[in-house]
């Protein structure tokens, strides 16, 4: 499974890296926002997570990117949102392209990573 | 040395006055103390003082005058007063056979009290009196007092036409030295006793109903108890309150801020500790990871707490009060981490200390009553300072705080709940007035227990989960 983590927080950008790759994964990384779009044009990724609140831009800027080459459906499926922002603004926004959820830091680290890691049937 | 008999003398300073003291024997003064007696005037003065003590009224007062040795050739004292700002004066006049008092006319008033200052001998005939509208038989002695609230007019006479003796002259002026003080207070009294029972009047006769509170006086107690209803100081505590809520808003957007700077930092440093307590082989270095991951997660639950207590939040949750209580604790620390502190569950109860109420009031509650108690037992020097935590539920919830501390004294009890009141140097004065408004809104309040050592408050609260 190709996976991309977009995460301006070094600490945990590497360590989320490592996590997925132990349970198999490859996985690249991106502390930036417009860096990983152009990664997202260039390369196939079965699964993207990302977070919101990023140094140059947000990822709700990278969805809107991704979908020049995504379906809607096919975005809910591709992007996992990580934050630390539990606000009600931000869960609705995350909902209109209904994509999973989850909140920094996590409550159970191994449910985390199975989310990132599942794989949804392409026509769901 | 410092010179007793001179107050205002300095211990190092060679002042004159301590200097000529110095030189006076010691018989000076009880030499002094001889000539006043065997000139009469200290026993008199206060036996004076004496008989005019206890006199509440301005005819009683000329009453007691005639009684006075002094004035025993006296037949009648006439005192008029006149209530500064007033447009009419009074006109007192009390004899061996009778007592009255009228109006007088203001302007006759200030004429008389002019001419009577002016007068050097203070003694008149009849045709001092010329003009004006009260008659006084025969000769009399007068004098003038410029009071606070009153000027006066005390006139003695003998109703006789010979003119008076110097003795009778002397103990005028005797008399009319001692009293002002008396005479004063007896006006002052009498005046607020006046205007009380015109605010009474004017109370009573009102077309429509009024609040009142803390009526101290005896005579609203007399009036039928529909005209007044007893209201809360509430002004004060909104005010405070607003303030509050001001602050506690701005506090939590800080905090919120704060929190999430600080999360993602932390939320690295717990992967990050977790991955390699997963890799590291050897036993000591895993356990030396096990601690950081610790740590961290200490570290993100009291930014947690923090959030908490600082929301505005208005809801009534379940909480395991033992666990609020150590979580306050743990936020008093900068005030109290060397004060012992402990938690205990008293009473008959099934067990758990589970509460249904709204726990972030309580939090900031408790919070200001332990960082009270800590402060206080900071500045006092306890050789063992400890704050206690004891938690009733088997009724209405009651959380009691009890330190060993100083106590808190009479006189700073009965204001510190009142908004802005404090005894500290830095204190804002409203810690205890918003506590006590938020225990109201937890359907509770807190007390103030007197017994024993120490300060001791207790929190009663609505607990809805009472089995009850």
């Amino acid at each position: 499974m190709k996976i991309l983590v977009v995460e301006d927080e070094i600490l945990i950008q590497k360590s989320l890296q490592i996590f997925l790759q132990k349970r198999g994964a490859q996985v690249d990384v991106s502390s930036s926002g417009k860096k990983a779009i152009e990664m997202i044009k260039e390369h196939t990724y079965d699964r993207v997570v990302c977070d919101l609140m990023l140094q140059d831009i947000t990822g709700f800027d990278v969805i809107e990117e991704a979908k020049s080459k995504y379906t809607l459906e096919q975005i809910s499926d591709l992007f996992v949102i990580i934050t630390a922002y539990s606000s009600q603004q931000v869960l609705e926004k995350a909902e209109r392209y209904n994509c999973k959820v989850l909140n920094k830091p996590f409550e159970n680290m191994d449910d985390a990573l199975s989310t990132m890691m599942s794989q949804r049937p392409a026509n769901e | 040395m410092e010179d007793l008999r001179n107050p205002h003398a300095q211990a190092n300073e060679p002042s004159f006055l301590s200097k000529t003291f110095h030189k006076r024997p010691q018989g000076y003064l009880r030499f002094r103390k001889e000539r006043i007696k065997r000139s009469n005037l200290l026993p008199t003065f206060s036996s004076i003082k004496e008989n005019m003590r206890n006199v509440k009224s301005v005819g009683e007062f000329c009453s007691k005058l005639l009684e006075l040795d002094e004035f025993n050739s006296f037949r009648t004292v006439h005192l008029f007063t006149h209530e500064k700002g007033q447009s009419f004066a009074l006109k007192h006049e009390v004899s061996t056979t009778a007592a009255y008092h009228k109006n007088f006319h203001i302007n006759e008033f200030n004429t008389l009290f002019q001419r009577i200052k002016k007068s050097r001998n203070r003694t008149f005939g009849q045709d001092g009196l010329k003009g004006f509208s009260f008659d006084i038989l025969g000769t009399f002695l007068a004098r003038e007092f410029s009071l606070e609230t009153h000027n006066v007019i005390l006139i003695a006479s003998r109703n006789d036409f010979l003119s008076q003796t110097d003795e009778e002259k002397k103990s005028f002026q005797k008399v009319t030295n001692v009293i002002p003080p008396f005479l004063d207070s007896i006006l002052k009294t009498e005046l607020e006793v006046k205007q009380h029972s015109n605010i009474r009047l004017v109370l009573e006769h009102l077309p429509f109903k009024i609040n009142t509170s803390n009526a101290p006086l005896p005579e609203f107690k007399q009036l039928p108890s529909n005209t007044f209803f007893k209201i809360e100081e509430e002004e004060g505590i909104d005010k405070a309150d607003v303030f509050h809520q001001e602050r506690i808003a701005l506090l939590g957007e800080l905090l919120n801020t704060l929190r999430h700077e600080l999360s993602n930092p932390l939320f690295g440093l717990q992967l990050s500790a977790e991955l390699l307590h997963m890799e590291l082989e050897n036993e000591d270095n895993k356990e030396f990871m096990h601690e950081i991951s610790s740590s961290i997660k200490r570290s993100q639950n009291i930014i947690g707490n923090f959030t908490e207590l600082y929301t505005s939040n208005e809801q009534i949750k379940a909480k395991d009060l033992e666990k609020l209580v150590n979580e306050v604790f743990t936020l008093t620390k900068s005030e109290s981490r060397q004060v012992k502190k402990n938690f205990k569950l008293e009473g008959e109860h099934n067990g758990d200390c589970v509460i249904m109420a709204n726990s972030v009031w309580l939090a900031q509650i408790l919070f200001n009553l332990v960082v009270n108690s800590a402060q206080a037992l900071n500045s006092s020097a306890v050789e063992s300072p400890e704050i206690n935590v004891v938690v009733r539920l088997d009724g209405p919830g009651e959380i009691h705080v009890r330190d060993n501390g100083p106590g808190i004294p009479e006189n700073v009890r009965k204001s510190m709940f009142k908004p802005f009141f404090t005894t500290k140097n830095k204190g804002t004065g409203l810690g205890l007035a918003i506590s006590q408004s938020l225990a109201k809104k937890l359907g509770g309040s807190i007390v103030y227990n007197e017994k024993g050592q120490g300060a001791h408050f207790i929190l009663k609260f609505n607990n809805e989960n009472t089995s009850s």
